[in-house]
């Protein structure tokens, strides 16, 4: 096994295990916090990852992303306000919960629920992943070109929100991907003159813009701390035997929905911890009691969304398609650094590969860890006043695109990206399509070009690849859809 | 009633396809067999152009729901954000990070004066302290001064 000859004693080194537990305490901060998100964190530490290894800035930096998974759950049942979006679905049951004195249980099951998935999700990436990449190998410009183009479309289209607007979104971002200078013809595109964009910008700035400004501006006034927060002490976290028993089965479809959703592009643990909470409805006899503090309608989702998040690493480090807003960030960290994820990627570098996938299992057990005895630590940063916390996080902002190139000039494109993307938000404009543009829109354009080189400018000849077509197809029919349902909801609401 | 936020929001798409497609000429067009700079622009701002036509259309058809700006905040986050962006570098990173935390502060409703000057001393005497001294990044503290 790959895994334990290379992966752990790549993930077993002093400054990899040092890390990993930075990434992970960091982002079970985060996502206890509510306004603030872990695409905003990993953002932020992606300046500090540019002084690392690759492997170990990946190490922390996924971390981070699936310890905010764990930590979302705590305000969302304490609270009643998710810590991040993916943990919405958990305030249902687990704020009634908390209100019937079983805060305690409900936060060891959610800490159990999204172990059991994040280790469901690791074992398929290990599985999968490189199956998928020996199928990739065979890939050409044109396999690639489609595949990306299937990314993109699903990405505006299974994503939350109006279907035509994050289509529109997806392409806002390739349209900022553009910017810079054309490497094939040299060509100065949008750059207005101005030297500083002649490379183009870094993700980062994008990231800081449109999800960290934006969401400080969102929260700030409207994020109210309410509610007491009762003494959790070690013996109150047991949930009962029965407990144990319903949660069985709901962490195993919980576990199944979020592997399903977590690969595909677009669809992010948030959708999926959804989805699992509607089937887990379905599933059970007694839907009244949802609502009310069952435990299956915390187990499912808390499982779904940490299975997603593990997953969305298959497509991102085997094609180079990220599964999730987030993932597109870290796909950038890999560029700076020189490394073009791909099917190749675990061939030449196994030691990356498999030594994130080792770090994933000793980063799930840190949370465990962390999630579980600790969670007084965790419940007493709940109560820091948001007034004290945001001008934090803008300074991090600040500082942290500051020093990427030592220009006040990126700050002030943060600024800019930071009023558009809170006036996209206001007029329902979802930034995360738009991220996951950006990062392909480039590798799409150079696929596209090189395809239609060989087809000598046919598109049509593209069907004539299998693989090609299938994914083509597969686009055209999600495009279909999305305008028979943009078609049908107009309809609909009109007759109402 | 029109959903005056996707009519609008369309619009600026439609504005924006149509900018990029002007533009997109002046890259070099080519053919799809050998495509100059701007045969990608143009693909992309037919399709914003479009997408941007059908949200309008949507939004005009439908009703609308109301829109709520969390003005003050808005106003003091972008400010606070522009005192850094003006203050860095020439006056360095103390100052910047201090106004930056009073002003955006200004938009907090229980305005507490002492928290947030005791917040901003700190926090920019230790941003100095760890980014500039600590990790060794090109900062200076006080222009001049250290």
């Amino acid at each position: 096994m790959d895994l334990f000859t290379i992966g752990f004693p790549v993930a077993l080194t002093a400054i990899n295990i040092g890390y990993c537990f930075l990434g992970v305490f960091l982002g079970t901060f985060v996502g206890v916090l509510p306004g603030i998100s872990g695409l905003t964190a990993v953002a932020l530490l992606l300046p500090l990852s540019y002084q690392l290894d690759p492997t170990t800035a990946i190490i922390m930096l996924g971390g981070l992303y699936y310890g905010a998974e764990y930590g979302g759950s705590t305000a969302s049942i304490l609270l009643n306000l998710p810590g991040t979006a993916s943990n919405a679905v958990t305030c249902l049951d687990g704020y009634p919960m908390a209100r019937q004195g079983r805060a305690g249980p409900a936060l060891f099951i959610t800490s159990i629920a999204s172990f059991f998935g994040a280790a469901i999700g690791t074992i398929l990436v290990m599985f999968l992943a490189p199956l998928l990449a020996k199928f990739a190998l065979s890939f050409h410009s044109a396999e690639y070109f489609s595949a990306m183009l299937l990314g993109l479309i699903a990405a505006g289209t299974i994503g939350q929100g109006r279907r035509i607007k994050n289509v529109a979104m997806v392409v806002l971002g390739m349209t900022f991907g553009m910017i810079g200078i054309d490497t094939n013809t040299g060509a100065f595109r949008y750059t207005f003159g101005i030297a500083n964009l002649y490379d183009g910008f870094p993700i980062v700035i994008l990231a800081m813009g449109f999800f960290g400004v934006t969401e400080v501006i969102a929260s700030i006034n409207r994020l109210k701390f309410v509610g007491e927060v009762g003494d959790l002490s070690f013996r109150s976290l047991m949930p009962t035997k029965d407990d144990l028993r319903r949660i069985r089965s709901p962490m195993i479809r919980g576990a199944a929905v979020g592997s399903f959703f977590g690969p595909l592009p677009g669809t992010g643990p948030t959708i999926a911890s959804f989805i699992a909470y509607a089937i887990e409805k379905k599933c059970h006899r007694d839907a009244s009691k949802f609502g009310n503090g069952a435990v299956e309608g915390i187990a499912s989702p808390e499982t779904a969304n940490n299975a997603a998040v593990q997953t969305s690493f298959i497509p991102t480090l085997t094609l180079g398609i990220p599964g999730s807003a987030t993932m597109a960030v870290m796909l950038g960290a890999l560029l700076v650094h020189g490394i073009q994820p791909g099917p190749k990627l675990i061939i030449e570098q196994p030691e990356l590969f498999w030594g994130v996938i080792a770090s994933f299992w000793i980063g799930n057990i840190f949370l465990l860890i962390l999630n579980i005895p600790f969670i007084g630590l965790w419940v007493r940063i709940l109560k820091v006043p948001y007034r004290y916390l945001y001008p934090c996080i803008l300074c991090l902002i600040c500082i942290g695109v500051y020093s990427l190139n030592n220009s006040a000039f990126d700050v002030g494109m943060v600024i800019i990206f930071g009023i558009l993307g809170y006036l996209l938000k206001l007029m329902d404009f979802e930034p995360a399509p738009m991220l996951i543009g950006f990062i392909l829109g480039p590798m799409i354009e150079q696929n596209f070009r090189r395809s239609m080189v060989i087809t000598h400018g046919d598109f049509f000849a593209l069907f004539e690849r299998p693989i090609t077509a299938v994914f083509l197809v597969l686009t055209v029919i999600l495009i279909a859809w999305m305008i028979y349902s943009s078609l049908n909801e107009i309809r609909l609401k009109r007759i109402s | 009633m029109k959903n005056w936020k996707d009519v609008v929001g369309g619009g600026i798409f439609l504005l924006l396809g149509l900018y990029v497609l002007v533009t997109a000429k002046s890259f070099g067009l080519g053919n799809a067999a050998r495509m100059g700079g701007g045969y990608y622009p143009m693909i992309l701002g037919t399709i914003l152009m479009g997408l941007g036509v059908g949200i309008s259309l949507i939004g005009w058809r439908e009703r609308g729901g109301s829109l709520s700006i969390n003005v003050l905040p808005f106003i003091a986050v972008v400010s606070g954000l522009c005192c850094f962006f003006f203050l860095i570098d020439r006056f360095g990173i103390i100052p910047a990070i201090f106004c930056l935390i009073v002003v955006a502060s200004l938009s907090d409703l229980e305005r507490r004066w002492r928290g947030t000057a005791i917040l901003a001393v700190i926090f920019s005497v230790v941003s100095w302290l760890v980014f500039s001294i600590l990790l060794g990044l090109p900062i200076v503290g006080i222009r001049g001064l250290i």
